[in-house]
């Protein structure tokens, strides 16, 4: 193995489950994947699939004492994460896996400055005295193609636009140098002239800092664009993984097949129909015994109906979650 | 067919409702103010049958009689039975306190949308609200009381004014929340009237509310009630209220306890059986706390 | 498509069947000046043009911010305009009354973006999609209107057990049939769609934009139609106008749009489009700096802080439409002569 390919995350049948006042609810089931060092991996859904729960639970950031257990492992430089005290999870929350979220604005406080938000990050983790870390905090914005830094670390996030806000949460999350960064449909709430410049300046601090990237998103363009890897989700369990081109090219799984071929394009012809997945996504709790995608598929057969597909290992770096995958493509 | 429809939805109506009571029974405090105001509630409905020979009754020769088996809380300086008294008491109290209600509800929801939805009329509205509301209740209630006829029906009406711009206070903030939504927007797209979007879109959304604070003013006119009769200012005597009652115990305030004791009982526990419904139902009817 | 000034707009609703024809259309907003120094406006919209043929999809598309959401709701005079001139089949919109003007809303619908909001939560579907019915007064009654509501659930693709139902126990997708039902319900001609799916789940997002075009089809629809989603206007749209900073920079039919882009945002703005292609990496034409400000629009040309390809005149002159051929305008120094 490269040093380029080492595990940086290996995420082993992870289990969410929550309690409501309506029972408890599964909102992860056996989720199984791994990110490598300075690898960018896609995490791809829609809404309820999980991927958020996913990267939430990595961090451990849901109440453990009343709102959530955990089942499973997570390994993160080989040490298992589920096993971390509260007080280790804080070494490395924001210092060795940071996370950046869709909605800056609310993801900044209001009252501090972009200057004091990252230097506290860097004085706490990094034991930096406070003038060091405003030094550093001004580097990391300059790092993020913000105009100006030296201006900048005196503003406040209400000053800036939403692109601005954006690379200024990127700065404030790598300010730390973190091994793993968490990005959380970190372009949706952007336009797209704004997302082209984040995108193109994630790929460059990849290339540049080495770190491994989870990218979440439900956007199968920004995955294509710059993720070497995908996972596919579908209510709370992967359903294919594979490298980008294999998936793009050659999807195995229907649920995949189908997302693909619904989305308009700048090539889709106009004239005819577009493809659509029957029905909607049910939910959670709501999956009977059988495939969770069997409702929607049009493949589905009676096993499909009653036994649960498993996540199989079909070569390549390939893995789908399908009954009848070898039959459907064929098809 | 039709009916099997019908079946679904009202399935549905009923998960959601039963959900809700769920929430509500969770909450053991808001349990215990249900039960307390039910009790007090019963009192007052059925004080005729509980004490079938009135609160009137007087007996010279029976004047401050401790409490004893054949009278339990007791008779007062005129020898009349004191939990007679409380039980035609609570009864008063509760009118009193259920009427205020009902008319500041209507008064102040029409008035707090129409402030909240039209902005001309905003500003007048609401500053004539908050000139009543500076004026502290209880001079207020005494300034009515004294221009008007001393009957239960004219201490109704002073609380009922000092009481609506509350209510409207609240219902014009729950209206200037509601009208944002994109559904108000639909209906003026659609061509709905004003009227139609007040009555069909606003005023069902910001019910919630409004019930919370009704509940509020129940319990607080109970007690501004309470407070006027015992300044003289209210319900006139011999008529029984909380209020007269411990007014008219304050002769024997040392001398005999029983007098201010029991009244003064039954009017904390009407007053915070009320006001913990009013929490637990806020708790229910509040999307946020869902 | 050239406004030409021979023709009233009663001809050329008569003549061309355009049913929707906007003029000069400005909406400038007041800020309040109590927290500046000078009362400002924002200027959301600008001296906007154009017109909807019967039966077509014509779509704004342009950046937040751009003020196609702004120009939708002046259409609809749910925002009254600064200036300008909307007629709606060949009448004028604008000198309607408060009467006249609800009771032509009949054939002037929306679609909203939010469907999480856009239905009021305590109304049945029923409720709901029957509302249109009881403001024009469409049919006598009740069991007529129910079978109308009941046949328009079907149609939109929703059951008819989900009559007694309430709006947060349907999903995206699910809600935003009930507003085109209710919206299509009164037989509207012209249908305002304000980013209608780009709330909805990307498997949900092709059943909607389907559905639409079904409609269109079958009900003689024109669709006013705003998106930020360059694939989803391309792919619905008969022709685009491309919005910056409250002005239309370029209109054109769809595919002479994406085939011959002439104005440097429209080019930079379908490159920044991430195709789900891994193979296809475009060329970028990168913008540098973010959306000016519509409070304090930059001189000139909006575009020019921006543009790749501004020159020095670009900061002084303003620029006017240049027809590039009779249906292509553009707004762009670089095409004047």
């Amino acid at each position: 193995m490269t040093e380029k390919n080492k595990e940086l995350l290996r995420v082993e049948n992870l289990k969410t489950t929550f309690k409501t006042v309506r029972g408890t609810v599964t909102s992860i089931d056996g989720v199984s994947f791994s990110v490598g060092k300075g690898e960018i991996l896609g995490v791809v859904g829609e809404s309820g699939c999980g991927k958020s729960v996913t990267s939430q639970s990595i961090m451990r950031l849901y109440d453990e004492k009343k709102l959530v257990t955990y089942e499973g492992e997570i390994f993160f430089n080989g040490e298992n994460l589920l096993e971390y005290s509260e007080k280790q999870m804080r070494t490395i929350r924001g210092n060795k896996i940071a996370m950046i979220f869709q909605d800056a604005l609310s993801s900044l406080n209001p009252v501090f400055t972009l200057g004091e938000q990252i230097s506290e990050a860097l004085m706490l983790h990094q034991g930096m005295k406070k003038k060091e870390a405003m030094v550093k905090a001004e580097e990391m914005l300059r790092l993020t193609g913000i105009p100006a830094p030296e201006k900048r670390v005196k503003c406040y996030p209400h000053e800036l636009s939403g692109g601005m806000r954006q690379r200024a949460m990127i700065a404030m999350a790598l300010c730390c140098q973190p091994e793993l960064l968490i990005a959380d449909e970190p372009t949706t709430a952007l336009d797209v002239t704004i997302q082209a410049q984040i995108l193109e300046l994630i790929v460059k601090l990849n290339n540049t800092l080495d770190m491994g990237i989870m990218l979440i998103t439900h956007d199968l363009g920004v995955v294509a664009q710059i993720c070497q890897r995908v996972i596919i989700m579908y209510l709370g369990q992967v359903v294919e993984e594979g490298k980008i081109d294999d998936i793009f090219d050659n999807p195995k799984h229907p649920y995949t097949m189908g997302l693909i071929k619904s989305i308009p394009t700048l090539n889709t012809n106009r004239k005819e129909p577009l493809y659509m997945i029957k029905g909607t996504v049910p939910a959670l709790g709501q999956e009977g015994g059988g495939c969770r995608f069997c409702d929607r598929c049009n493949y589905a057969t009676d096993k499909c109906k009653n036994t649960p597909p498993e996540i199989m290992d079909i070569g390549a770096n390939r893995k789908v979650r399908c009954h009848n995958y070898s039959e459907i493509t064929k098809l | 067919m039709k009916n099997t429809e019908k079946g679904i939805g009202k399935e549905a109506i009923r998960e959601s409702r039963k959900l809700k009571l769920k929430i509500f029974m969770k909450n053991k405090l808001a349990v215990v103010g249900l039960v307390i105001t039910i009790l007090i509630v019963f009192l007052g409905v059925f004080a005729d049958v509980i004490c079938p020979e009135g609160p009137y009754v007087m007996d010279i020769a029976k004047r401050y009689i401790e409490p004893c088996g054949e009278y339990i809380f007791g008779t007062d300086k005129m020898g009349r039975d004191v939990f007679a008294r409380i039980v035609y008491g609570i009864r008063i109290s509760l009118l009193v306190g259920a009427v205020t209600t009902l008319v500041t509800f209507i008064f102040g929801m029409v008035l707090g949308m129409i402030a909240g939805y039209f902005k001309k009329v905003d500003n007048i509205i609401m500053r004539i609200c908050e000139a009543l509301m500076s004026i502290p209740p209880v001079l207020m209630a005494i300034a009515l009381m004294s221009a008007l006829e001393p009957s239960i029906t004219s201490v109704i009406m002073s609380l009922c004014i000092v009481y609506t711009p509350q209510i409207a206070r609240v219902a014009r903030g729950a209206t200037i929340a509601a009208k944002e939504n994109t559904y108000i927007e639909a209906a003026t797209a659609q061509g709905a009237s004003s009227l139609r979007i007040l009555l069909h879109h606003i005023a069902p959304n910001i019910l919630s509310p409004v019930i919370v604070q009704g509940t509020y003013i129940f319990a607080t006119a109970i007690i501004l009630e309470a407070s006027l009769s015992f300044l003289g200012a209210g319900i006139p005597a011999p008529a029984p209220s909380l209020g007269n009652i411990l007014y008219e115990a304050k002769e024997g305030i040392f001398t005999a306890n029983w007098l201010t004791i029991y009244p003064g009982i039954a009017m904390v526990l009407t007053v915070l059986g009320i006001n913990i419904l009013g929490d637990g139902l806020r708790d229910v009817l509040d999307p946020k706390s869902n | 498509m050239v406004v030409k000034k021979t023709k009233n707009p009663m001809e050329r609703y008569e003549q061309d069947k355009v049913i929707l024809e906007v003029r000069k259309l400005n909406k400038h907003f007041n800020i309040d000046s109590r927290m500046r120094v000078a009362a400002k406006s924002v200027k959301a919209v600008n001296n906007v043009s154009f017109d909807i043929k019967e039966n077509e999809t014509f779509s704004l598309v342009g950046e937040s911010g751009c003020g196609k959401s702004t120009t939708g709701r002046t259409v609809l005079r749910l925002i009254e305009p600064t200036s300008g001139e909307i007629y709606y089949k060949g009448k004028s919109f604008l000198e309607l009354s408060g009467k006249e003007l609800r009771k032509e809303r009949q054939n002037l619908q929306m679609v909203f973006q939010d469907p999480y909001t856009s239905l009021n939560p305590k109304m049945t579907v029923g409720q709901i999609i029957e509302e249109p019915l009881i403001i024009h007064k469409l049919y006598e009654n009740k069991q007529e209107r129910v079978n109308k509501v009941l046949e328009m659930m079907e149609r939109v693709g929703l059951r008819k057990d989900q009559y007694y139902r309430y709006p947060h126990e349907f999903s995206g997708g699910q809600r935003q049939r009930i507003g085109l039902a209710k919206a299509l319900i009164v037989n509207p001609k012209l249908i305002v769609c304000d980013e209608p799916v780009s709330a909805l789940d990307v498997s949900i997002q092709s059943q909607i934009l389907n559905l639409l075009q079904n409609i269109k089809k079958e009900m003689n629809v024109s669709y006013l139609f705003i998106s930020h989603n360059i694939s989803v206007v391309r792919y619905i749209s008969d022709r685009i106008a491309v919005m910056y900073l409250g002005h239309i920079v370029e209109i054109a039919p769809t595919d002479e749009l994406f085939n011959n882009p002439k104005h440097p945002y429209t080019q930079a703005l379908l490159s920044a489009v991430p195709e789900a292609d891994p193979h296809l990496k475009k060329e970028k034409i990168e913008l540098k700096g973010d959306i000016p400000s519509p409070i304090d629009p930059p001189s000139g040309c909006p575009f020019h802080t921006r543009c790749p390809k501004a020159r020095d005149d670009c900061k002084y002159a303003e620029p006017v439409y240049t027809d590039i051929n009779e249906e292509h305008r553009v707004a762009c120094l670089l095409y004047e002569y």
